[in-house]
């Protein structure tokens, strides 16, 4: 008789461990918000509301939220190895730290690729959300979005083109997409979608040809 | 054989209004030529500021703002300038700050004059948030309070939900008279080069009309304009105290140009802002000093219904319905503020416009550069 193979559960992220990096890199989901590094100057901004549930956006995409987090958490580790940030009048100052941030991180993550971060179940949820958004559109809307995009080529871990301007992304279509950690936003470049990391000015990853070629 | 010169009837009155020029300058205004007159009435208790926006070129023009900015404020001590954004054009190394920032606006600085920034498409986060002369405390937005009035500067690049509902309780959470919003995209524009921020416009105009702000400064758009006020919010694009769109109202925008009150897009130019009671005013002034708009508006009158946005208005409304509605963005009860003001003209969209155009004549019959 042959003997009954014993079923496996593949192997699965802790919670405990998904949990403790969001707690750490999403200000937002813990009730503090901007308050953790972009409250205002005089105003301290009480606890946002649920804006997107933390939850429901973990559940969704678990593995981009984990990415995302492990990210940070390494932005934030080559970050407390240099001088603490603070306004200064010394904009060599600020250079220098940025760019020290930069390399730092970069050689960290030297081995990453596009797609390390956008997983590709969250590449396929992504290019959903911004192909409704634009098709939600008037004509003149959907060319503004690819209007005054940088048109340069560009990898993982390159820093974005500084002399270029940065893509406005439309405010509703921000609200669609998951939410993100201060130190990550999303911007497009050509026709791509990239994770721009805003302190050290470098793309984390991206997903290429979100935009189509006419709102490019 | 040379002509007579022929003695017309429009040269005698060029010639006229020229010799009366030149006496008003030697005798009314001392040093300052009549073109360059203060409209605002420097009241002892008043908010005094500057506005600029597209600044930081580093080009002539920029300088030549600069160095205007600073002779009105021989005259008009303005005490701190609003930046719309596009500080800094091509390239944030430390000479950039130097060549498009400290050196331009160097008379000002050593006033004691202080600049508060908000970030426009061609500004590096990075950089500016960090730079303490721009005042940003290391953040895309943030608030000041300035006596009667509430700053509000914005991160128009990036509107996250997160931003927005700072913003909404920013807002609710102001007791002040005056509540000023300034930010890079102007979100109702006839300038053809962008236009209205239609998108932008869907998001935010609800929270300023909700939570009563009065007036709202923009960039962006290389010109000046001054829009009819839009549900009582009274909207200024200023984009051109570096950056030149010239001719840009000529290509046309037909529905847009409707919502125009005022506009000059010949020349680089800067605001001088005074809030004094119920009253702001304002003068626009040109590089070379002229007065190109300016007027006064009154907290207190009903409010001017808005169009409808740009496109598919179906499409677009219920997009913002489905994200006003949808529980992403929870806008506080008006009520939640802490303090309710007594004062009766605070009701939302309360505001109308005087113009005062007399003090123009000079400049626009002349044509003066």
């Amino acid at each position: 008789m042959m003997p009954t193979p014993v079923m496996r559960r593949p192997p699965r992220v802790a919670p405990a461990l998904v949990l403790a990096l969001l707690l750490a890199c999403f200000p937002a989901c813990t009730g503090h918000g901007a308050s953790a590094t972009r409250e205002p100057v005089t105003h301290a901004p009480a606890a946002p509301g649920p804006i997107v549930p933390p939850l429901k956006q973990t559940l969704a995409a678990p593995d981009f939220i984990v990415h995302t987090a492990e990210y940070v958490a390494l932005h934030r580790r080559v970050a407390a190895r240099l001088p603490a940030a603070r306004s200064t009048d010394d904009a060599a100052r600020i250079t220098e730290r940025r760019k020290a941030l930069a390399a730092g991180i970069r050689a960290e993550r030297s081995e990453a690729r596009q797609g390390s971060v956008f997983t590709p179940q969250m590449e396929t949820r992504l290019r959903h959300t911004v192909r409704a958004d634009l098709q939600s559109r008037a004509p003149d809307d959907r060319a503004a979005v690819g209007r005054e995009v940088p048109r340069v080529p560009f990898k993982v871990n390159d820093p974005y083109p500084e002399r270029e301007p940065q893509a406005t992304v439309p405010p509703t279509l921000l609200a669609s997409l998951p939410r993100l950690p201060n130190e990550l936003e999303y911007r497009f470049c050509d026709r791509h979608l990239i994770l721009l990391d805003v302190d050290a000015n470098l793309i984390v990853d991206y997903i290429p040809d979100v935009l189509p070629q006419a709102a490019s | 054989m040379s002509r007579a010169p022929v003695l017309t009837a429009r040269r005698v009155r060029v010639a006229v209004v020229l010799l009366a020029v030149t006496l008003a300058s030697c005798v009314d205004t001392g040093p300052w030529p009549l073109w360059q007159k203060l409209t605002l009435p420097l009241r002892g208790d008043s908010v005094r500021f500057a506005v600029i926006g597209d600044s930081g070129t580093g080009g002539r023009q920029q300088y030549e703002v600069a160095s205007r900015m600073a002779e009105f404020h021989e005259r008009y001590p303005f005490d701190f300038v609003l930046m719309l954004g596009d500080n800094m054009y091509g390239g944030e190394e430390p000479e950039d700050f130097d060549e498009k920032f400290t050196r331009p606006y160097q008379a000002l600085l050593s006033r004691g004059v202080a600049f508060y920034a908000a970030l426009g498409n061609h500004d590096l986060a990075a950089q500016e948030l960090p730079f303490e002369p721009f005042h940003m405390g290391g953040k895309r937005y943030y608030t000041f309070v300035k006596g009667p009035a509430q700053f509000f500067a914005l991160d128009s690049n990036y509107m996250d939900p997160e931003q927005l509902e700072w913003l909404a309780k920013a807002l609710s959470g102001s007791v002040a008279p005056w509540k000023i919003c300034f930010f890079h995209h102007p979100i109702y524009s006839s300038g053809r080069r962008h236009g209205s921020e239609v998108d932008l416009r869907l998001l935010v105009e609800p929270l300023f009309v909700r939570y009563g702000v009065n007036v709202v400064f923009a960039g962006h758009e290389h010109l000046y304009e001054r829009m009819k006020p839009q549900q009582g919010i009274h909207y200024f694009t200023s984009g051109g105290a570096g950056k030149l769109s010239r001719n840009d109202f000529a290509k046309g925008r037909p529905a847009a140009d409707q919502l125009r009150v005022a506009g000059f897009d010949q020349d680089r130019h800067f605001m001088l802002i005074e809030i004094a009671g119920d009253q702001l005013y304002f003068q626009a002034i040109s590089r070379t000093g002229r007065t190109i708009d300016a007027g006064t508006i009154y907290r207190g009158e009903a409010p001017v219904p808005a169009p409808a946005p740009r496109g598919s208005p179906e499409k677009r409304a219920s997009g913002a319905e489905r994200f006003l509605a949808a529980g992403r963005l929870r806008l506080p009860e008006v009520g939640e503020r802490p303090v309710v003001l007594e004062d009766g003209g605070h009701a939302l969209h309360d505001l109308r416009v005087a113009y005062d155009d007399a003090h123009l004549a000079a400049g626009v019959e002349l044509g003066l550069p």
